[in-house]
Parts: C-alpha cells; sequence; structure tokens
C-alpha cells in the first residue's frame, strides 16, 4: 500500500483555512469594506472638510493623546502588576490574579459610570480633601473643639477629575490594564533564574540584570500588550463618555463624535471620522508590530 | 585561591541533601565532585557559588581562609558555569563575553577599546573568534559551551565552578571539550571545580576527585588513588564495571573470598578476571561461557558461574581471547589477577 498522506496535527487543512477566511471575511474584511464604500460617497473636498474640522480635529487629538497615555501609564503598572504576581507569594495573590480579569468582565459603562461618581466635585476621591477637611472638624467638634482646620485648606487632596481629560485618562486605564499584565505574565513565568544568577555572578546589580537581561527577554510581549492597550482605549466608547463631559472641541472623543454624527444622519461623515481613526490605529499598531518583528528576530535568527 | 568547606549541612525540607561536608581544595587545583544524582554535589558546588545557602548555623565556606559564608554571589568573584549555558539570548558572543566587564561599577569598568582587545583574547582561547558577531541560538552546544566559559572568565574570577559543563552534549564533543578544558587549566590555572555523574570524565580531567554519595564526601583523592584504593565499595562501583566474587554469608561457596573474613565482600573488574581452560588453581571458580563480544581490542566475555547461577563479566585481550577461542556454552574457569576486598560494607 502506498504510504499515507502528511499527516497533520488537525485534520482537513482546506476545511479549517477555507472556516478561517470566511469567519475573516464576514466579521473583519466586510465591515472594512463597507466603511470604505460609506465613506467613498463624500467627495474629497467633503471627506477632506470634514476631517479637518476643528472639533474633529481636537476629538481626534484627546483619543489619541488620553489613548497614548494610557497606555504608557498601563505599560508600566502591568508591567509591575504581572512582576509581582509571578515573582512574590504573598496572601491573596490568587484573588488579586483573577480580579486583573475584571476590567474585560465588567460593562464599561458601569465602570465609566462609577468612576464619573468618584472622581466628581463631591464624590468620594473628587472631594476627597474636603471630606477629610469635615471629617476632621467634625471628630474635633464631637470633643469640643471649634473647626481645626479651614474647610477648604485640604482642598489639594480633591481629585476632581470628572469632566477633564484626566479622568478620561484614568478610565482608559483601567480598561486597558489587564492587557499588559496578561501579556508579560506568561514571559515571566517561563523565565529562568538562572539567568539572573548568571549575571549576578558576573558582578551585575539587580538594575543592569533587570535592564540588560530580564527586559529584552520581556520586551515583545510588553510591547505587544502595550499596544492591545492602546488600540482598545482608542475604540473605547462606553465607560469615556461618563467621565468626559464632552463638551464640543474640548472633551469630546472621536467615537463619540462618531455617534453625534449618526443621530444627525450624516452616515458619510461618520464613516470618514471612523475611517481615519482605523488607518492611524492600523499604522500605530504595524509600527508597534514592527519593532517587536525585528526584536523577535534578532533574538532567534 | 583555597576553597575550604566547613561542616556544610544542607537541607530541602525534611530531607537532608548534604550531611557536614569537609573539603578543602588547594589553589591551582582541579577537582571533580562525582557522584549519582541526588549525592548533593550540585548543592554543594551551589553553595560554594553563594547561590544556595547552608541550613542556618550549618558551617561556613573559605576562600583563602576568609570567611565568605555570608557573601552575596556577585561579591565573590566567582566564574559559574551553568549546565544549559545560560547565555543571554538577546546578547552576541561578543557583547555576552563583555556583559562582566560592562557591569562593573563606571569607576574600575575598563573602556572600549580594553573591553574590545580583552573579549577578543578570550575569544582566540575558546577558537570561536570568527563567531564573535553570531547570537547564542546559532551556536552548537559544544561552541556555547565554549563561550559560556570565556564569559564567566572575562571577570578574571577567583574559582571557577561548572555545573555539569559536558552534561547535555555527545560523547564525541564531551571527550573533545573536557581535553580541552584540561588544557586550559594548564594554562590559566585557577582553582576549578567542576560537578560531574560520569566517572571516566572525573578520572580523565581532574587533579584529585570527591566521590559523594547520598550528602557525604566518600573519598577525596587523586584519580589514581581513587580507582586503585578505593575507600569503600560504594567507590569501587562507581568508578567502574565490576563483579562481586564473593558477599556477606556466601564465604563459604565462594572460594576467591580467601583473603577478606567473614563478612567481606570481594569485587573484581572486569580487566582483572582471568579465564582459562583447565580448573588448576584451587580456588578457580567453574563457569560457562554465555557470550563473547568484540569491543575494539578487547574481548567482552559474558560467563556464569556454575555455583551461583550469578554472570561475571571479563574483559580479555584479543590475543588471550584467541588463545583460549572462547565459544558460547564453554565450560572454563575463573580467577581473579587483582581483587578488592571490603571488611565493612553497605553498597
Amino acid at each position: 500500500m502506498v504510504a499515507a498522506a502528511k499527516r497533520r496535527v488537525i485534520p482537513g487543512f482546506g476545511l479549517t483555512l477555507g472556516y478561517t477566511l470566511v469567519t475573516l471575511s464576514c466579521f473583519v474584511l466586510l465591515p472594512l469594506g463597507a466603511l470604505a464604500v460609506r465613506t467613498a460617497q463624500l467627495s474629497w473636498p467633503e471627506f477632506w472638510a470634514t476631517i479637518t474640522d476643528p472639533v474633529v480635529v481636537a476629538a481626534y487629538r484627546l483619543t489619541f493623546g488620553a489613548s497614548a497615555v494610557a497606555a504608557l501609564c498601563n505599560a508600566v503598572l502591568g508591567l509591575m502588576t504581572a512582576w509581582v504576581l509571578v515573582r512574590y507569594r504573598f496572601p491573596g495573590r490568587r484573588l488579586l490574579d483573577a480580579l486583573i480579569d475584571f476590567p474585560f468582565a465588567l460593562p464599561t459603562a458601569v465602570a465609566g459610570l462609577t468612576f464619573s461618581n468618584l472622581y466628581l466635585k463631591d464624590g468620594w476621591i473628587g472631594g476627597f480633601g474636603d471630606r477629610l477637611a469635615g471629617l476632621v472638624n467634625s471628630a474635633g467638634a464631637s470633643l469640643g473643639y471649634p473647626a481645626l482646620i479651614p474647610s477648604d485648606s485640604l482642598g489639594w487632596l480633591d481629585f476632581a477629575y470628572t469632566n477633564t481629560p484626566t479622568g478620561i485618562v484614568l478610565v482608559l486605564i483601567f480598561v486597558g490594564l489587564p492587557f499588559v499584565v496578561r501579556s508579560v505574565q506568561p514571559v515571566l513565568q517561563e523565565w529562568d533564574a538562572e539567568y539572573e544568577l548568571a549575571a549576578e555572578s558576573l558582578g551585575a546589580g539587580p538594575f543592569t540584570t533587570f535592564r540588560r537581561v530580564i527586559f529584552p527577554e520581556i520586551f515583545p510581549a510588553w510591547l505587544s500588550g502595550s499596544s492591545l492597550a492602546f488600540a482598545r482605549a482608542v475604540g473605547e466608547y462606553g465607560s469615556v463618555i461618563f467621565i468626559a463631559g464632552n463638551i464640543p472641541g474640548k472633551s469630546q472623543i472621536a467615537p463619540l463624535l462618531i455617534v453625534q454624527k449618526l443621530d444627525d444622519f450624516q452616515y458619510a461623515q461618520a464613516t470618514a471620522i471612523g475611517m481615519v481613526l482605523l488607518l492611524a490605529s492600523l499604522a500605530i499598531l504595524l509600527v508597534m508590530n514592527g519593532i517587536e518583528t525585528w526584536v523577535r528576530r534578532r533574538q532567534t535568527a | 585561591m583555597s576553597i575550604e568547606v566547613r561542616g556544610i549541612s544542607k537541607s530541602f525540607g525534611p530531607t537532608r541533601v548534604l550531611k557536614e561536608i569537609d573539603l578543602r581544595i588547594e589553589t591551582g587545583e582541579l577537582v571533580a565532585l562525582l557522584g549519582p544524582s541526588g549525592s548533593g554535589k550540585t548543592t554543594l558546588l551551589r553553595i560554594i557559588a553563594g547561590m544556595e545557602h547552608a541550613d542556618p548555623g550549618g558551617g561556613s565556606v573559605l576562600f583563602d581562609g576568609q570567611d565568605i559564608t555570608a557573601q552575596g554571589i556577585g561579591d565573590r568573584r566567582i566564574g559559574f558555569v551553568f549546565q544549559h549555558y545560560a547565555l543571554f539570548k538577546n546578547m552576541s558572543v561578543f557583547e555576552n563575553i563583555a556583559f562582566g566587564l560592562r557591569s562593573k561599577p563606571w569607576r574600575s569598568r575598563p573602556d572600549a577599546a580594553q573591553i574590545k582587545s580583552k573579549v577578543d583574547a578570550l575569544l582566540d582561547l575558546i577558537q570561536l573568534g570568527s563567531l564573535a558577531q553570531r547570537y547564542p541560538s546559532q551556536l552548537s552546544g559544544g561552541q556555547r559551551q565554549r563561550v559560556a566559559l570565556a564569559r564567566a572568565l572575562a571577570v578574571e574570577p577567583r574559582v571557577l565552578l561548572l555545573d555539569e559543563p559536558f552534561g547535555a552534549l555527545d560523547a564525541t564533543v564531551r571527550r573533545e571539550l573536557r581535553r580541552w578544558l584540561r588544557r586550559l587549566h594548564e594554562t590559566i590555572h585557577v582553582t576549578t571545580i567542576f560537578v560531574t555523574h560520569d566517572q571516566e570524565e572525573a578520572l580523565e580531567v581532574s587533579d584529585r576527585v570527591a566521590v559523594m554519595r547520598a550528602g557525604q564526601i566518600e573519598q577525596f583523592g587523586s584519580p589514581q588513588e581513587v580507582y586503585e584504593n578505593p575507600a569503600s565499595p560504594f567507590v569501587f562501583q562507581f568508578l567502574g564495571h565490576y563483579n562481586v566474587f564473593s558477599a556477606r554469608g556466601q564465604v563459604a561457596d565462594a572460594p576467591l573470598s580467601a583473603g577478606g573474613g567473614e563478612g567481606a565482600l570481594t569485587l573484581v573488574r572486569p580487566h582483572d578476571v582471568v579465564v582459562s581452560r583447565n580448573g588448576n588453581d584451587r580456588d578457580a571458580i567453574p563457569a560457562r561461557v554465555l557470550h563473547v563480544g568484540l569491543v575494539g581490542p578487547l574481548v567482552r566475555v559474558e560467563l556464569e558461574r556454575l555455583d551461583r547461577k550469578e554472570s561475571i563479566d571479563a574483559e580479555l585481550t584479543s590475543e588471550a581471547s584467541k588463545e583460549l577461542a572462547l565459544k558460547p556454552g564453554d565450560s572454563v574457569f575463573v580467577t581473579s589477577r587483582h581483587e578488592h576486598s571490603f571488611e565493612d560494607y553497605s553498597i
């Protein structure tokens, strides 16, 4: 008998490839195509006018700016969180580990509402200094003292970020945190402590060891986690609109602008804004991916 | 730099891995820690390196008479070579070797030109000058091992420690590399300890061998001493093939044990077994040939003694074998040229 054809792990290469292509077409390529077609209904000057409208430009700037800042914060915080979760054993570690996925599961609108309430002028964090001053004074009063401190002296402890770009960044950090943690964690878990011992035996201090030995190893995963967090932040809508304040040209994000255009039946304008958002995100992701591939190739060439 | 280990004990949970080890290694010596897996040899090496710490109050480590038990790895100025090399994947061969030099505090850090000349010299030493810009993943196992060694040597360590340095390599490369290590040691003369479970490797390369068993040093001496005068049956058995000619309680039917008294164990190496056609010697053991195998200049003969049905391995020279013309089924008599008897033993 003739030997059986080459064995594959997953049977039916043709079938699986076909399925992949159909899925990709239905769920990714088709909507993208529709987006392009819709946008093409605009003439070139109309398109240009739409995307260079000062309100729109301000929205882009806010969306990409806040997303970039949030992604940077997440890159640092996420790396630290992953490090702590992998390298240390402490009570509650598993609970903390499970909590990391919380932003994935929570409806973002709920997160947005919660955040905006906390950071309102009279919210728990937004009015933290005033509340603290009030607490001190009422405690003093119950002991028979007059007002110990002026009620506005702790104003610097008020973090009233609702309706400000800082508030947007805070929400985006919340939404994007799991990406970095979950990307870096497996790499750190696989890490062999022998490399650190080797570096240490060669006289390298902890900082040098991290910078030259550990960080290059986790860099690709870290970068890809950060770009995912960034991409997620650019597209985030539900949570941001509650905290942003949505003042046109000031605290209005691009996705909200799209929704507004849709409400005004300006479909083509809406898709035009979406198109620019998409292309910019794509360009940024491609650059990040390029860096990642370049680094990986250097290591395993 | 001499290395001294005093009363080192180490436990992992309830398991005692090292039991009050004492060992003194002189300056410039090349010493092998030899033992089966689980004998504690790697743990002892890691304690000397500072990567593990002995149990509290469980002994001390001295370099040149100075107690360094409390010092960290980085302060001991050791060169450590890992079994799986632990080369930095993201750095070229050159950068791997230069790592220790670049990591020095800036006041004592050599400048770029000095680093370059030092690394180039080391690359020459390991004969890999042409591969300086390669990455570890592009090297063979033997080349990686040499890079790991050069990286450890770059910081001019006072002591070189190698953990199963040739363990992950194939037989030919192993043999080549251990000769190279021997020659290297003759040129640089840094006190060196290496861990191995391969007796041939330990005997061929080292100045002295410490044979370890279950957390203790069974014997410490030159390869010749250890091989010819093994301190215990364990050492004898670990250092090569052997035949049990008699054991406790079997003295009556074991004529070869005449030298040892009751309770003795008599062991004979295969090359010390003498096979003859006639049983003139009254101590000779009658045996039957099971198999005759040719291995190079030696002929390996598998025999079964007729009295106890135990097998005996013999190694004959090809001349002796031709003279005897042995074939399976032949009846022969076995005596020994040289034997080791142990009075008090446990295997």
